[in-house]
């Protein structure tokens, strides 16, 4: 779980209780051992990082990805021209249309439900919600198939509101998301009181630990079980001298300027520092798309704060030479009427939206499918959620054709069993 | 409020106390608040979380353990985090429990170590300690470095079992 520890340091001792205590260790190389197959028919993706921008509410195409200049359904939004010739943004997407060298847009997304709580299952999952099972989000398939990278931070973190959000499904507790509420606090609580040594800490928790034990006997199941195995999480997060990542404080004021002091924005200069130190997979929400009135009022300050925060990303990333392994996933739950309804807002629009994909493993400079002329229905290029998300796992290298079974039995793949997208793949 | 009190001279004490019963009685949200701060400690509200104004800012401890978004129907959820353990561990209000002043530290602050220990398990786990566990809290306590330290390790490990989070 922890190699090369040396015994001496709290962090060892730390890693031994939690081994002892939570049965960390043999839990894990159990998950080894069964995650760790053939990976028949996935193609050698590059990225080793998912930075997810999941725009909670439903962003609106014809006024962000896919406009529709000229036409009445356009409304107030304008168009501004990108680097890729004859594909134009939102008038408030400037700095990514700087950027579309970078980016692989795909104008055809099409979704089976306007309802938003099952579109975004879907789009987290891939599945569509059934009463019967809880499905992983795409971040726990990563780990869960290909491990992760991190020495002691966690290989999943979610940044902004959890609640709603799939998580692990059926899959092993430990590789659920840890929820960051806001990306200025960081991880909070992982520093121990100033009065508590650290071995009245470990007396603490082998006292829990033995007081315990006939309760945990009693009532086993998975519940009980998903808080053991994340104790062990924690005990090891306690110890880790890379919780700085999570430290906000530590970049400069220029840097925090560049991607804004929204949370959206800090949530993706938080999404950098994490992939830098390792994390796997981050997911950051940004709501608010919901515009069912005053579309033309709202749409462009959150549209910038979006652009400001994503094109910050990419250059950092890029900078850094991380663009190279890191894939950014812009996603959302659907679209948006092309028809403006009678409070100058858009309502649910299924048929037809757009989703973004940029750096390792994806294709720049590329637009593939296209919605109607009205932007009501795709045209060319249908892309079905599960074979977007089939997509990200092709360009993430994890193995979207082979199927794992959930402790029910039943079998599943990463990314829902759809089609990779080839003309947006590297 | 503009009332125009010349002439006559007003009894402001009569006053507070029916502003309070008032308030007592039948306040709107905002004012209850406003009456809860008395329960403040670091910078939360220590009361029942249907005294609270719901929801909760994101990262509140009641969010932590899945309290609703009030975004979609039952949107709450039951499921365990690396954060509610952290919270568990080293957060305020792991910390209030532990302190004078709150209930279960005064009461137990004068007893004798086997007292405290049945008081420490009725309170937390609402049952008494079986043989084993009141020799291990017995234990905990007397080789700590002073009573205040060995009840603060028994409480902290009694919040931090499973037979505390889960409801039997």
């Amino acid at each position: 779980m922890i190699p090369d520890c040396p015994p001496e340091t709290r962090r060892g001792v730390m890693a031994r209780i939690a081994r002892s205590l939570f049965g960390v260790t043999a839990a894990d190389a159990l998950l080894a051992g069964a995650t760790h197959g053939a990976a028949a028919g996935a193609p050698a993706g590059p990225a080793r990082a998912i930075v997810t921008l999941f725009m909670r509410g439903a962003m609106s195409h014809l006024d962000t990805f896919d406009p529709k200049p000229g036409r009445p359904e356009q409304g107030e939004t304008g168009t501004v021209a990108t680097r890729t010739p004859g594909v134009a943004f939102g008038a408030a997407l400037d700095r990514l249309a700087r950027r579309s060298d970078r980016l692989a847009v795909l104008r055809g997304m099409t979704t089976q439900t306007g309802a938003h709580e099952q579109a975004t299952y879907l789009m987290r999952t891939a599945y569509p919600t059934i009463g019967s099972i809880r499905h992983p989000a795409l971040g726990a398939w990563a780990l869960h198939a290909d491990g992760r990278r991190g020495g002691d931070l966690p290989g999943f973190v979610l940044v902004g509101n959890a609640n709603e959000h799939p998580g692990c499904g059926f899959l092993d507790p430990a590789l659920a998301p840890v929820p960051v509420a806001d990306p200025k606090a960081g991880l909070e609580n992982t520093r121990r009181p100033a009065y508590l040594s650290a071995e009245n800490f470990e007396r603490r928790l082998a006292l829990a630990d033995r007081i315990d034990r006939d309760f945990r006997a009693a009532f086993a199941g998975p519940q009980v079980d998903a808080y053991d195995r994340l104790y062990g999480e924690a005990v090891r997060l306690l110890g880790s001298g890379e919780l700085g990542a999570f430290d906000l404080g530590r970049e400069p004021q220029s840097v925090h300027e560049r991607y804004g002091t929204s949370p959206f924005g800090r949530g993706c200069l938080l999404a950098r520092r994490l992939v830098e130190s390792g994390v796997r997979v981050v997911e950051v929400e940004f709501g608010g798309w919901d515009m069912h009135r005053g579309l033309f009022e709202n749409l462009p300050a959150r549209a910038e704060i979006l652009d400001r925060a994503m094109a910050a990303l990419l250059d950092d990333l890029a900078e850094r030479g991380l663009l190279e392994s890191t894939l950014v996933v812009l996603a959302t739950e659907f679209g948006r009427t092309p028809k403006i309804n009678d409070n100058a807002g858009r309502d649910h629009h299924p048929a037809v939206f757009s989703c973004v994909l940029a750096g390792a493993g994806v294709r720049g400079g590329v637009v593939h499918g296209a919605s109607d002329e009205r932007g009501f229905a795709p045209d060319s290029g249908a892309v079905t959620v599960a074979d977007f998300n089939t997509t990200v796992a092709a360009a993430a290298g994890l193995p979207f054709e082979r199927e794992f079974f959930a402790p029910s039995g039943r079998p599943f793949k990463i990314g829902g069993g759809g089609t990779p997208v080839r003309e947006v793949l590297a | 409020m503009n009332l125009d009190l010349s002439g006559r001279k007003p009894d402001l004490d009569a006053a507070r106390e029916a502003y309070d019963a008032y308030t007592d009685s039948q306040a709107p949200r905002a004012l209850r608040k406003r009456s809860l701060d008395r329960f403040g400690y670091q910078g939360l509200v220590l009361a029942r979380a249907s005294e609270l104004p719901a929801p909760l800012p994101l990262g509140h401890f009641l969010r932590q353990f899945g309290q609703s978004d009030r975004e979609t129907i039952d949107g709450g959820r039951t499921v365990a985090t690396v954060p509610q353990i952290l919270a568990m561990f080293n957060g305020p209000i792991t910390h209030a429990m532990l302190e004078r002043g709150s209930a279960i530290a005064e009461q137990i602050a004068d007893k004798p170590p086997g007292e405290a220990v049945d008081v420490i398990f009725l309170t937390i786990l609402s049952r008494r300690p079986d043989a084993e566990d009141r020799s291990l809290a017995l234990e905990a306590i007397e080789t700590a470095e002073d009573a205040a330290t060995g009840h603060g390790n028994v409480i902290w490990a009694l919040l931090n079992t499973r037979e505390f989070l889960f409801v039997q």
